[in-house]
């Protein structure tokens, strides 16, 4: 299994503990990763408010890129995986779109949570695991973009997507139907309506607190700067204490997989995991 | 309305204003306006009114109405497309986040990505942040943490 990994422009800043942990995971789970070199942005939200030619283009050029290398594409940002999924359905589905943008083969387009999920599979993470989380009680946080619009593994539901709780679970940790699962974090409103951004946020800490969880796991980065990184700010708009760590999904399984944290960029995160890697040791 | 806008606009006409869209909405509670009531000033011709909604620009293209629809509407589509719109008419009402979206693009297309610290302080700058003194606090975590460069 190998693949060309776009890593977008969050992996390279606020998200470079996803970045640390995705390799780490993928090193100890045999998955080939090459680094995209010039990779450009894939325009995310604003490109599509503002300039529909580059919400066009911006994707299909590393969509071109990679049928160059003749790779799979991989990604762990799920906004930038709906940009390129979306030019890809549209060169599939528009034979004149296709033509004049001179795709041939496009490639196929997985978020890594897919690989984990699907190609590798809960049977085969566990035959990897060398330190169980058993006692360690997981809520899974999709969010907006991780499940829909594209069905995550083209099977999941978009309501009540399981790839996350099937893998957490392979680590002998217990995982809780997390009602607020799918819910939108409010992240793209952060900068233009702060409020109404804390608000969404605070619904969801709200809920997961109430499940009284070792930690929450995410897939998204704009989620777990909400979650981890504004978990404080959220705290004083709704006046309540939080205090849930915030992992990104490949970090959970970067411990079960015996990984260094240091390796799985565990210092990085905001809100201390102090309790939970004591209770794993 | 003319046929260029109307192209650009994904088959609101399809819709039977059932509102599911709007009752699974997580912005809605903020607004006047909804997803359906958007797309009914559509189905009535009225462009103007649908573009100069600060919905367009409240809406998190969290894509909860797309998959809701029993009609397959592309309502996430249909804002974005107002909000080009709305640019290209001059009618846009809430002009925030239009001013981040530019700035967000002028970095692109300078430097093919964005740097999240540039766009953070051009954001901060732009308006005075509501909790300056957590703010900075949070900035300094991030810096210390390194997912700040």
């Amino acid at each position: 299994m190998s693949y060309l990994y776009y890593p977008g422009c969050s992996l390279k800043g606020a998200a470079i503990d996803y970045d640390e942990s995705f390799r780490a995971v993928a090193s100890a789970l045999d998955i080939g990763v090459e680094e995209m070199k010039d990779w450009e942005c894939c325009g995310a939200t604003a490109a599509k408010s503002v300039d529909k030619n580059a919400s066009v283009s911006l994707p299909l050029g590393t969509l071109k890129s990679a049928e160059k290398a003749g790779k799979d594409l991989l990604m762990l940002c799920p906004s930038c995986y709906t940009n390129l999924m979306s030019v890809k359905v549209k060169a599939q589905e528009d034979m004149v779109f296709k033509e004049t943008h001179s795709l041939n083969k496009v490639p196929e387009i997985k978020q890594f949570l897919e690989v984990l999920a699907f190609d590798i599979g809960p049977e085969k993470l566990r035959e990897r695991i060398v330190r169980s989380l058993k006692g360690i009680k997981v809520l899974t946080y999709y969010g907006c973009l991780v499940a829909r619009p594209f069905r995550l593994g083209g099977t999941e539901s978009h309501e009540r997507p399981m790839a996350m709780e099937r893998l957490v679970e392979a680590t002998g940790a217990q995982t809780v139907f997390f009602p607020s699962k799918v819910e939108c974090c409010g992240g793209t409103l952060l900068i233009s309506r702060e409020k109404v951004a804390l608000k969404l946020c605070g619904n969801i800490l709200k809920e997961a607190k109430k499940l009284a969880p070792d930690c929450i796991v995410v897939a998204c980065p704009l989620c777990h700067f909400m979650l981890d990184a504004k978990q404080a700010a959220v705290e004083k708009e709704i006046g309540e204490k939080i205090k849930i760590p915030v992992l990104y999904i490949t970090q959970l399984l970067g411990l079960a997989l015996g990984i260094d944290h240091k390796r799985l960029g565990l210092q990085r995160l905001v809100t201390s995991p102090k309790l939970l890697l004591q209770k794993i040791k | 309305m003319e046929s260029a806008v109307k192209d650009d606009i994904p088959q609101y006409s399809l819709c039977v204003q059932c509102g599911r869209c709007s009752s699974g909405c997580p912005v809605a509670f903020e607004s006047e306006d909804t997803p359906r009531k958007i797309i009914r000033f559509l189905q009535w011709g009225w462009l103007k009114e649908a573009c100069e909604s600060p919905f367009l620009w409240l809406c998190a293209t969290c894509q909860v109405c797309k998959v809701r629809c029993p009609r397959g509407v592309k309502i996430p589509e249909i804002m974005l497309a107002l909000r080009r719109t709305a640019q290209q008419k001059g009618w846009v009402m809430a002009g925030e986040k239009l001013l981040f979206y530019r700035t967000f693009m002028e970095m692109v297309k300078k430097k093919g990505r964005i740097s999240e610290l540039h766009l953070g302080l051009a954001a901060a700058l732009g308006k005075m942040p509501s909790h300056p003194i957590d703010e900075a606090l949070l900035f300094l975590k991030l810096l210390k943490r390194g997912k700040i460069r």
